[in-house]
């Protein structure tokens, strides 16, 4: 098993209603499976398509190995600018 | 350097504070907050952020900026916080020597940043409520690519997002051949979002075409196919760049357009012209798509990435190809299979998994069958190159080279180091010419007779001979000089 710390923002953050949450995940763990655990643990209802994930402050893919002690956010598409 | 802040932004301070005596100019770009979005009333808003990830990203973008353009400096600052209308939400600031690169710049960073630098923002309107903005949608960002309400269904689905979305409009494909398979496979190209479609096809629209060729109409008999597609394709998707090419595809063309493209889709209907696609997207190792109908029977091969690791279209049919104009034709099947090949270009454009790589998959829509095959390279094709050529770069000391060319070719595109040889003679008393302690590359013009002589003379047991891959005609355009030598 493995701790990672899980990180929500903006559209996702309000579904949510957590900033962040630690989670404890079998090895080998992608972001993609993480995301549909905590889609069912808070209701979330926002599809994956429109979103990325990035894994300790770096873009990453939806399809990567997990490690513990990540931090993975995910994020809604940006509108800064 | 890229900065975040609850302040307010003062760019004529900021833009005082990069004068040099270095730069002849100075580019900025203030993002202010406006009381409208589309077509709602806003009375304010606040940026949020991910904030040691969007100062990581907006520095790379700033580092980026200053690698790709010849500026002096760049300066960027975004807001976070509640603002007002009016208020600077973000300031980008490039000094340069000259104008040019500084425009491009600036329009640059704005761009990344709105893509790349995870700050949301959270609007608040007039009619009492409030909302989270996403850019999927927004119609600001039409060809962004990442943004774009033309594509979200396909951006919604997985393996595509806006990763793949990107890959697809940075993409350039060649499709060859612009009837009954050409029409699907340009039409739906263009309209995800491919970055450039290229078409290349000498025929014009007959009213017989009109049936199964869904991109011309009765407007367009006479003209050239390419022409009245690329007219069609426009106002299908503006954003797409389409160069529409009005020829037959000989070998200098095809060679030119192949090695331009990501990747080429053959549609033609003659076996000379996939044969020539083929072994030269092998050649230049483009990824190959083809696709072939008889009646309501398909297939279609998909090349490996490198396809020089694939087979040519002699390997998988025995270089067969049926004409419609014979057999007859539904168009619904061509166009079926059309957009099979589409649906594979996609698919390996934004870099997702395909079951069909490498394989010649058969539809025979009569039986409603579809069988898959894994294609063997022919023994005796002449793209069986990886064993018996070898390319200009390998082609040592160690051997001896032996021109087969006729004089006319010779006198043409003469080789110092080669020694003449007569094929004829070659043929029939090898001895006479070999020996068998001793290494020969075998030139022709094109690599393909040169091939040929190094099969027959392998399988009379001479086993130290080779083929210059593409002939002298390839290795004088790669390098003109490491043949005289």
């Amino acid at each position: 098993m493995a701790s990672i710390t899980v990180l929500f923002f903006a559209s996702l953050r309000e579904q949510a209603g957590i900033s962040q949450q630690t989670v404890m995940l079998d090895r080998d763990t992608t972001p993609e499976q993480l995301f549909a655990r905590v889609c069912t643990e808070h209701g979330i209802s926002i599809p994956v398509g429109g979103l990325r994930v990035a894994v300790n402050e770096q873009f990453a893919d939806w399809s990567c190995r997990l490690n513990a002690g990540d931090r993975v956010a995910f994020l809604p598409p940006m509108s800064g600018g | 350097m890229f900065y975040l802040t609850n302040a307010v932004i003062d760019p004529r301070a900021r833009a005082r504070a990069m004068a040099n005596a270095h730069s002849g100019g100075f580019v900025s770009f203030e993002g202010w907050v406006r009381n409208h979005h589309q077509g709602r009333g806003v009375i304010g808003l606040s940026y949020h952020s991910y904030q040691e990830m969007a100062l990581s990203e907006g520095a790379a973008i700033c580092r980026q900026a200053n690698e790709r353009f010849d500026v002096d400096a760049v300066e960027c600052v975004h807001r976070l916080g509640d603002l007002g209308i009016g208020d600077c939400a973000v300031w980008v600031g490039i000094s340069a020597a000259h104008r040019a690169a500084a425009f491009a710049a600036c329009e640059y960073i704005i761009d990344q940043i709105k893509l790349h630098v995870p700050i949301w923002k959270h609007e608040a309107y007039a009619d009492g409520h409030s909302e989270w903005v996403g850019c999927v949608g927004c119609h600001s960002h039409r060809g962004t690519g990442g943004a774009n309400e033309r594509y979200v269904r396909q951006m919604a689905f997985p393996g595509i997002a806006e990763n793949g979305q990107r890959r697809l409009r940075d993409s350039h494909v060649l499709v060859v051949g612009m009837g009954a398979l050409g029409c699907p496979v340009a039409d739906s190209l263009v309209t995800a979002g491919v970055g450039r479609v290229s078409m290349v096809d000498g025929d014009t629209v007959d009213i017989s075409n009109l049936h199964r060729q869904p991109l011309y109409s009765e407007n367009d008999l006479g003209r050239k196919k390419v022409h009245a597609a690329a007219d069609r394709l426009r106002v299908r998707n503006a954003d797409v760049d389409i160069v529409p090419v009005a020829a037959w595809l000989d070998d200098h063309g095809a060679q030119k357009l192949i090695q331009t493209a990501d990747l080429v889709i053959d549609c033609t209907d003659s076996a000379v012209c996939k044969q020539r696609v083929s072994t030269i997207a092998k050649l230049r190792s483009t990824p190959w798509i083809v696709v072939g109908i008889y009646r309501q029977d398909g297939g279609i091969y998909v090349s490996p990435e490198s396809s020089a690791d694939g087979v040519c279209w002699n390997c998988l049919t025995g270089g067969s190809s049926t004409d419609c104009t014979v057999s007859g034709i539904l168009g619904p099947s061509a166009t079926a299979l059309g957009a099979l090949a589409a649906n594979e270009a996609l698919k390996r454009l934004a870099g997702m998994y395909s079951g069909l790589v490498g394989r010649w998959s058969v539809l025979e829509m009569g039986e409603g069958r579809w069988t898959t095959f894994t294609p063997r390279r022919q023994q005796d094709c002449d793209c069986r190159v990886s064993d018996d050529a070898v390319e200009l770069c390998e082609a040592g000391p160690e051997y001896t080279w032996l021109d087969i060319r006729d004089e006319s070719e010779r006198l043409e595109s003469p080789v110092a180091r080669a020694v003449v040889v007569d094929s004829l003679v070659l043929d029939a008393r090898p001895e006479s010419v070999l020996r068998p302690d001793k290494r020969y590359l075998i030139i022709c013009k094109r690599g393909t007779r040169s091939l040929r002589a190094v099969h027959t003379l392998r399988a009379r047991g001479w086993k130290q001979v080779w083929s210059l891959q593409g002939g002298v005609k390839t290795a004088l355009a790669a390098s003109v000089s490491a043949v005289e030598a």
